[in-house]
């Protein structure tokens, strides 16, 4: 299901890319060069997906362009369950992210639309709060099965890790885009909660064996010219 | 332009990596491996027709065995199961008491909890037909070979 979408937005990304057609008779110069921008973002995606886990995710981000050269300063707090067949818990935390981007997008005339590709460094602090325990035992000794209640608090853990990130901002009208994004995550240590190890990571998204994460969203976003 | 489809392919590349390892090939609950075994020289020893029940639950339905594998209930402290050897028309049960203390591991994000039964006793009550039980694995948690061995 995710490479179907990734499918999408690549193909939506070429799509968006324009062909190179003869430059000669016109010199164009990219409305970014010399000239800074600012944009401001909101990940309504992250929200949306969210509230429908019975969680709640607010995230943010603040690009400072210069030229095709884009900084970005992404901060972020979380609320979200984990269902396990055997336990589920609560992740609360915040996370901020910082990252440079490149834009390939030559745009033309009054255009700001971005492709970019970065990388950005980030990091998380959090509290997992384990509510439940449940054990199944197998047929036919089913009624030994049993939930152990009782919250146990595991504090100020954290985590760091990198993204590889591509996006596609279009502008949908006056100054205000919509944002496509697909990353790469790769967290080289994946924290420990007690004895456990953490299965979920605020900004992250689920812990793999692997180190590596994926992710993909959708963002809204004001562009600030100077 | 082709830099960017470079890019975006090694990306393309890249997320396939990543695969899902969801699987989990331990256990929730471990049964507890009994062996039995001759007395007199150690061997195993088929028991021709072994019962074993636990109040009115039977862990081990009439079969003939040198080897059983059950589950134990997850309350910690001291459960009494009878053992009965059916040999023709002769029957034979003994008690012998399991005791425990059962706690939750985290194993990993795939298998997350597992029950684990740690300091294992089993101790005969009566020695009508069991000479005496010999613990070799004291938790239960990983399949074994045998947890404890049963001698008569």
């Amino acid at each position: 299901m995710r490479t179907f979408i990734f499918s999408i937005l690549t193909l939506l990304a070429l799509a968006v890319a324009p062909a190179q057609t003869d430059t000669s008779a016109v010199k164009k110069t990219s409305p970014f060069a010399g000239r800074m921008h600012l944009r401001l973002g909101y990940d309504i995606g992250k929200k949306i997906w969210s509230h429908y886990r019975h969680g709640n995710i607010d995230q943010a981000y603040l690009n400072l362009g210069y030229g095709n050269h884009i900084f970005e300063l992404t901060a972020g707090t979380e609320t979200m369950p984990y269902t396990h067949p055997t336990f589920s818990l609560v992740s609360e935390g915040r996370y901020w992210k910082a990252g440079y981007h490149y834009n390939f997008y030559d745009n033309w005339g009054d255009m700001h639309n971005e492709i970019t590709l970065g990388i950005r460094y980030a990091r998380a602090a959090f509290d997992y709060r384990l509510d439940q325990i449940h054990i199944d035992y197998p047929a036919p000794y089913d009624h030994w099965s049993y939930t152990r209640n009782g919250s146990v608090r595991f504090d100020r853990l954290h985590a760091w890790w990198l993204e590889l990130t591509t996006a596609v901002r279009a502008e949908l009208f006056h100054n205000l885009y919509l944002d496509l994004y697909v990353s790469g995550k790769w967290m080289p240590r994946t924290p420990q909660a007690g004895d456990m190890t953490a299965v979920y990571v605020p900004g992250f998204y689920r812990t793999n064996v692997s180190h590596f994460g994926f992710g993909l969203g959708y963002a809204l976003s004001y562009r600030f010219g100077f | 332009m082709k830099k960017l489809l470079w890019l975006l392919l090694s990306f393309l590349v890249l997320q396939s990596a990543c695969e899902r390892d969801d699987l989990c090939l331990h256990k929730r609950v471990t049964p507890v491996v009994l062996r039995f075994r001759d007395d007199a020289t150690g061997a195993p020893r088929r028991v021709d027709s072994l019962t074993v029940t636990y109040d009115t639950l039977t862990l081990v339905p009439l079969v003939p065995a040198d080897s059983v594998a059950f589950y134990l209930p997850p309350e910690p402290g001291e459960h009494q199961l009878a053992f009965t050897w059916k040999n023709g028309s002769l029957r034979q049960t003994d008690t012998l008491v399991f005791s425990y203390r059962p706690r939750e591991e985290f194993l990993s994000k795939a298998c997350g909890f597992v029950l684990v039964l740690d300091s294992l006793q089993i101790e005969p009550l009566t020695h009508r037909w069991i000479r005496h039980a010999e613990v070799v694995v004291p938790v239960v948690k990983e399949d074994t070979l045998a947890h404890a061995n049963i001698y008569f």
